[in-house]
């Protein structure tokens, strides 16, 4: 028997992605009004933070202004690091954060586990570990205040720079001294390898995580945060704009907005931290706080296929105990997605299996109970999806 | 300081600002005697810059970075530099990242144009060259080490000590030291302003001037400016008036020909309002430069 390959699957499928629909999104979230909109918000992993679907990355914004005007718009989690601009703009924060009630306000920092350079360190784990609690020391006082609520590892690159003992003992301390809330790491490459690694470490709340429509391995980070997301980690997506441009000469700009849009599609992701410097960069972007509904527009912009991001299952659990039979809608859903969406078959299987899902898992059911909010024609997907479970797991690839 | 703003001016006369093209002088590390050179063979550019500095890139790319290459100095005590040479596009481009990352309280140094020293770290920049020095030793010893590579290495580029001209044109009055900057764009969170000088003065003012192509460009920044505040000015190619911003505050600006000044969270400040009429004067000859051109 060949390997059943993403091509050979779509073409014995009776479904096929054709009949895929865009439809408005049902997001697992809440709203609040602030001014008289109401916002998305949801809710950060574990942490019990709610926290709206837009925050501001400060990393370029020298005007304290524009950090006002955000906290005007509703934003509430702005997110800097001991590095950026070399410690000024920590400092910039901590200024215009002074004269605000503390908990109005949700402080994300990152502090780097050792030199810039990525490589070997001939420094002992306690002097890491005091090296990074050092640097986390001067960033409080930067941003005057007693504690964070968030502080990240920032830019853990692989299994084993999540794993760092010495930078693992370091956030603990400073969680256990009270001087953040909540602790965590950034990532921008190798996303799911890293994102597993937290899993397995235990002791991590957040990741800031790169996610944007044109990574070739979307499906993985994607598929790697709905398996934290159940361990109780919660994400932040940075990086949304995909290097700010479609093309390689820079003539067409990515369009912002149905960037966000896009990424927040996923309902693991509660929030993005796009970097505006300007007033009306941030006008555009919190537009998205109030609607999250990607338009056939944004689609074209984005240069994906309306067939593809159909497919989509947006996680919102409506459909939850609708089935007579008790079958795990979403995760079934989501199963169809891996494999028609990205040709992730062993991804696909394995999805089923987790879930216990067997072969022909509708039989004996004489229609189906379950109205899915997005327009899915979730038994007909059941249906083709869980032919799967006849092939072996290692004919798929 | 005013010889360099003569400096300036006579460059001005030769090349507008916005079309002085980029330095594409060789980046090099010299070698120094007694310490092991080790240059590394990878080069960062804008397409990887987030590799090595995550975030912090953003900047670094707002102020047209070009290429980044790194050495290491060791030493026989084992005393080990590492060197990063950020090559932007202009002088002005390394003054701005330079100075958005200078803190004003640091020890100061006269290292290519202008240098800085804290504990185990020293940066400086030199023509379009952003040097930034650091070590994991601690001590006098490494101090004395950052600063003689750093000397080595500014000479070696050999760019000379030339601060941007524009600086020049600031009023000593009140100013305060390392408090200058340069905005490469969105100056004060407004899309439709570029770049700009600024400078801060006792009373927690700022001055600040907007260098346009011409005169034309100029006053389609005040359009749009005004339309931004709703206000009901129709402005002159020379003329002042104030910009109500619900953002920034008011705004005090003059527009003479191919440039905007204005002072920032310094309306009722008469030093303030002194010091900008010394601004315009100091600019002037910039501006019939630009516009003979």
């Amino acid at each position: 028997m060949k390997n059943l390959d993403r091509r050979n699957f779509l073409k014995s499928s009776i479904l096929g992605a054709g009949a895929a629909v865009l439809a408005k999104p049902a997001i697992a979230a809440t709203r609040r009004t602030v001014s008289g909109s109401e916002i998305i918000t949801r809710k950060l992993g574990n942490t019990g933070l709610e926290i709206p679907v837009l925050s501001m990355g400060v990393m370029r914004a020298d005007n304290p202004n524009i950090v006002k005007a955000a906290m005007d718009a509703g934003i509430t989690l702005f997110d800097t690091a001991h590095g950026y601009q070399r410690g000024e703009n920590e400092v910039m924060l901590g200024n215009l954060f002074k004269d605000y009630k503390r908990d109005s306000i949700i402080i994300q920092t990152k502090v780097p586990p050792g030199d810039r350079r990525n490589e070997p360190s001939d420094k002992s784990d306690s002097e890491i570990r005091q090296a990074f609690l050092e640097k986390f020391e001067i960033s409080l006082g930067r941003l005057k205040t007693d504690y964070v609520d968030i502080l990240l590892q920032h830019g853990a690159g692989n299994r084993e720079a999540v794993l760092k003992e010495p930078v693992m003992d370091a956030l603990l301390q400073a969680k256990k001294d009270g001087k953040t809330r909540f602790i965590g790491l950034s990532t921008h490459s190798s996303e799911p390898e890293v994102i597993r690694a937290a899993i397995e470490a235990g002791i991590y709340d957040v990741i800031t995580v790169a996610y944007n429509f044109k990574q070739d391995h979307r499906a993985e980070i994607s598929s790697a945060m709905a398996d934290a997301a159940k361990a109780g980690i919660g994400f932040i997506g940075m990086k949304t704009m995909a290097g700010g441009f479609m093309d390689q000469e820079k003539t067409r700009p990515v369009n912002a907005k149905a960037a966000l849009k896009w990424a927040l599609q996923d309902p693991h992701l509660t929030t993005c931290i796009p970097g505006f410097t300007a007033f009306d960069q941030l006008q555009l972007d919190t537009d998205i706080m109030t609607d999250l509904e990607l338009t056939p527009e944004e689609l074209q912009e984005l240069e994906i296929s309306s067939e593809v991001i159909g497919l989509y299952c947006q996680g919102c659990l409506i459909c939850t105990g609708q089935c007579s039979k008790g079958l795990p809608i979403p995760e079934i859903m989501r199963s169809y997605m891996y494999a028609y969406g990205y040709g992730e078959m062993q991804k696909a299987r394995e999805t089923l299996d987790e879930y216990g899902v067997q072969e022909n898992p509708c039989a004996g059911c004489t229609g189906c109970t379950v109205k899915c909010t997005k327009g899915f024609p979730v038994a007909e997907r059941i249906a083709d999806i869980s032919r799967i479970k006849n092939v072996p797991f290692d004919f798929l690839t | 300081m005013k010889t360099r703003f003569v400096f300036y001016l006579f460059i001005s006369a030769a090349v507008p600002l916005f079309l002085i093209a980029a330095d594409t002088g060789e980046t090099g590390f010299p070698k120094l005697k007694g310490w092991k050179l080790t240059v590394s063979p990878d080069v960062y550019t804008p397409e990887n810059l987030w590799d090595l500095i995550d975030g912090a890139a953003e900047s670094y790319l707002s102020y047209d970075f070009i290429d980044l290459h790194l050495a290491d100095y060791e030493n026989k005590g084992g005393t080990v530099i590492h060197v990063e040479i950020y090559r932007h596009n202009t002088l002005d481009d390394a003054f701005g990242i330079y100075s958005s990352e200078r803190n004003p309280g640091s020890e100061f140094l006269d290292i290519g144009v202008q240098g800085y020293r804290d504990e185990g770290v020293l940066n400086f920049f030199t023509g379009p060259f952003y040097i930034k020095l650091y070590s994991t030793g601690s001590g006098k010893e490494v101090q004395e080490s950052l600063g003689s590579v750093a000397r080595a290495v500014s000479g070696h580029l050999g760019r000379g000590n030339d601060w941007p001209g524009m600086l020049g044109a600031f009023p000593p009055e009140g100013k305060l030291e390392n408090r200058d900057h340069f905005v490469r764009e969105n100056f004060i969170g407004l899309n439709f302003l570029h770049s700009a000088f600024t400078a801060e003065y006792e009373g927690n003012y700022k001055l600040f001037v907007i260098v346009g192509r011409d005169s034309d460009e100029i006053m389609e920044m005040a359009a749009a400016y005004l339309q931004f505040t709703k206000q009901d000015i129709d402005p002159a190619k020379e003329s002042s008036f104030i910009i109500k911003d619900r953002y920034n505050g008011d705004i005090p600006v003059v527009l003479k020909g191919s440039f905007m000044a204005g002072i920032i969270d310094g309306a009722g400040n008469a030093d303030a309002h002194r010091n900008l009429d010394a601004l315009v004067r100091n600019l002037e000859p910039l501006v019939r430069n630009l516009v003979d051109l």
